[in-house]
């Protein structure tokens, strides 16, 4: 049974349940109203967003539910990427972002890990500034304060 | 149901700026004491505006603000001079800024990146790593007076301190004003004061809540301090390395263990007649979730159990959670002598133990560990072991032993099996390790006969070439011996070439000679898993002849190599 989603420009989208339920939010919603046909409005998803993010969810449509990693690692591979997604998160930078919290928003995390994992793999290898930069982030460390980071990180450094 | 999500986004909204205002008050009162005649808010003294950002005032606020729809707020009269002067209250441009998604990037983020880059970039991203950059502070009891008090200045806010004491110090004998005892103890008192303001604060009808909370500002060491930090609030220590060299039944049982800890390890050199009361500890670090303690070159130490837990309720009211037990997950002996049974009284109280090493124990005055026994105990506790080994120094286990161990106690899922390597057979039954994921740690002697050495290089040989192993790990101890005629080779370089050409990661560890590989030998090793190696904390850092210490370095391909100042590369860590 299709269902209808409502972007927050207005715009409807209809979609398999099998592929709508992708996300934890709409799955629970579906579960809360039962059999319905009323439209679903996402008020924090606009209509060029929700087109990429219901791409993903087709093409993911059979994947097996993912289970969470018990680890205590707080590090975990970035470089692991299926080529399929890593296509698909070829985007400009604010639409990645926007990608990723309407993922966190429908609560769909292998597409916000994809997403993470592509920003991570951006900051990799930059500067701090040339994050900022890319990132459009203001400094606020005063200049003593970063000479104090970078001396209480020292002993991370090579000798 | 849509109504119901409205009015609680509404609610959530109205707690928001409710909790905003309260915090613009409590600001604006401190901002009134500190600023100039004129009430010009940007010519503040930049020691109060540190004070604020240590007592978490303006973080909050400012995280508030970024939570909050960026078109509902106008920046409060009394913060906009902070926003021209500092960018403080900017509304956030780039759209990740939510802590959650951050702190997930974060984690596909290495830790190189996290410490050299990440940290830098704005206030809030360096908050968010800050629980990746554990400080650790390195402490030699005989330096000098300046280079210790140098020292104690990192000391608040470190998480991890290795320590080492060695036979005898000038300080000891004059008063130990610069002993880590001394800054032990006084850690654990700042701790102790931080917990009474914290339990404070939670209370209900507090009295004195406008009181600040001690920070770095009210630590206090003996010199004067050059720097102080601004941007960290006081954190306990949580892990404590001790490595202690010629003790002659000395300081543990008077040295303060902060009860913050959650790691503690206890290496001892040359200890001759020693003990210290194991009980204290456990009983006094109530978070201690790692316990290591290990001696080599020595006839062994001996770890007595002054106070036995006589039942889960017998723990004293003010220390462990009674209910629960103690966090204890790993506890791991090495060639030390604890009656068995103290060891038994202590396991119904470790509902959550997952890792129980107890290597070469020592046996000639506590007795012989009966090893069934054990494994009864464990079972009539429900504990079941990821990581288990049972060794004693100078006994061989029973075949029929050996076989209960690997049935009874070493869990089937487990991708680890830990063998003594005296108790390796040509008939030893391997039933786990079958899969390319299985990490065979053989512990042996450092000083061993040579007949046993080839017997167990056959032994990994046969492990390597049935293409069965990914992780090799070799531990080499050194209880106390006397004889002369046994083979010293830490690890034999040719079964480390053997394993490197194979593709099979090593470590070794070992404790008081640096043994190198030109690094041209490994250069184009093709790595399974990584290749990890490095100078153990102890040997590199408290050796007092020691120069070569290692940093881990990260290649090209994100492989982690530690190298040497030497430029080769240290087989032992």
């Amino acid at each position: 049974m299709p269902v209808i989603l409502v972007s927050s420009d207005n715009q409807d989208f209809k979609v398999d349940k099998e592929v709508a339920e992708r996300s934890i939010l709409i799955k629970n919603m579906l579960e809360d109203v039962g059999e319905s046909d009323s439209p679903i409005p996402l008020p924090n998803v606009t209509a060029a967003v929700l087109t990429k993010v219901i791409e993903y969810c087709e093409h993911h449509r059979n994947d097996p539910v993912q289970v969470p990693e018990e680890t205590d690692d707080p590090r975990k591979r970035s470089n692991d990427i299926e080529e399929w997604d890593m296509k698909f998160m070829q985007v400009d930078q604010e639409m990645l972002f926007e990608i990723i919290l309407a993922a966190n928003y429908l609560d769909i995390k292998p597409l916000l890990d994809v997403g993470c994992k592509t920003v991570a793999n951006i900051i990799k290898g930059k500067t701090p500034e040339e994050i900022r930069k890319a990132f459009n982030i203001v400094n606020d460390f005063t200049p003593e304060e970063e000479a104090q980071i970078k001396k209480e990180n020292e002993w991370a450094e090579d000798r | 149901m849509w109504s119901r999500v409205w009015s609680w986004t509404l609610w959530h909204r109205r707690r928001k700026e409710h909790k905003l205002e309260v915090l613009r008050q409590q600001q604006q009162q401190v901002l009134r004491k500190g600023a100039s005649e004129e009430g010009d808010i940007v010519s503040l003294d930049p020691a109060l505006l540190d004070q604020l950002r240590n007592l978490g005032l303006l973080v909050d606020v400012e995280q508030l603000i970024q939570e909050m729809d960026s078109a509902s707020y106008h920046p409060l009269p009394s913060l906009e001079g902070l926003s021209v002067k500092n960018g403080y209250f900017l509304s956030p441009k780039n759209e990740i800024s939510l802590c959650e998604i951050l702190e997930l990037i974060f984690s596909y983020l290495d830790d190189n990146t996290v410490c050299h880059s990440a940290v830098l970039v704005c206030r809030q991203w360096r908050l968010l790593s800050q629980g990746r950059l554990l400080r650790e502070v390195y402490w030699q009891e005989d330096w000098n007076s300046s280079r210790k008090q140098r020292a104690a200045l990192r000391l608040p806010g470190a998480a991890r301190l290795y320590c080492c004491l060695p036979f005898y110090t000038e300080e000891e004998n004059n008063g130990g004003k610069n002993t880590i005892c001394h800054f032990l103890a006084q850690l654990e008192a700042q701790y102790q004061k931080q917990l009474a303001h914290w339990k404070h604060r939670s209370a209900p009808n507090r009295a004195n809540h406008n009181k600040q909370p001690s920070t770095l500002w009210s630590w206090k060491t003996t010199a004067q301090p050059r720097t102080m930090p601004t941007l960290f609030n006081f954190a306990p220590l949580r892990e404590l390395h001790i490595f202690l060299d010629f003790n002659h039944g000395k300081p543990f049982n008077t040295l303060t263990f902060p009860r913050s800890l959650t790691t503690l390890s206890i290496v001892i050199r040359f200890a001759f007649y020693s003990e210290f009361d194991l009980s204290r500890i456990l009983r006094s670090c109530t978070l201690l979730e790692n316990l290591l303690v290990e001696t080599y070159e020595t006839p062994g130490v001996t770890l007595t159990w002054a106070t036995p837990f006589v039942s889960t309720t017998a723990i004293t009211p003010t220390s462990a959670n009674l209910t629960t037990g103690l966090p204890l997950r790993s506890l791991v002996l090495s060639h030390v002598m604890l009656a068995q049974p103290y060891l038994e009284n202590l396991l119904p109280h470790t509902p959550d133990l997952k890792e129980l090493k107890l290597k070469g124990m020592m046996g000639f005055c506590t007795g012989k560990y009966d090893w069934t026994r054990l494994a009864s105990c464990l079972r009539t506790n429900s504990i079941i072991l990821d990581n288990a080994h049972f060794s004693m120094s100078d006994t061989e286990m029973m075949p029929e032993e050996i076989e209960h161990f690997l049935t009874e106690v070493h869990s089937q899922s487990t991708r680890e099996l830990t063998l003594w390597a005296r108790d390796t057979s040509r008939s030893l039954p391997l039933p786990q390790i079958s899969s390319t994921d299985t990490s065979v740690n053989l512990i042996t002697l450092y000083i061993l006969r040579p007949s046993r050495l080839r017997f167990i290089m056959r032994i990994w040989i046969f492990l390597v070439e049935e293409n069965i192993l990914a992780w090799a790990r070799i531990w080499t101890t050194e209880p106390w011996t006397s004889s002369s005629t046994c083979y010293q080779l830490p690890l034999p370089l040719p079964v480390l070439l053997l394993f490197l050409k194979s593709g099979v990661a090593v470590a070794s560890v070992h404790y008081t000679s640096t043994f190198s590989v030109p690094r041209s030998t490994i250069s184009n090793v093709p790595f399974k898993v990584g290749l990890f190696m490095a100078t153990s904390p102890e040997s590199a850092h408290f050796s007092r002849n020691c120069t070569s210490v290692s940093h881990k370095k990260i290649d090209t391909q994100g492989r982690v190599v530690w190298i040497s100042r030497q430029d080769s590369v240290c087989l032992v860590g």
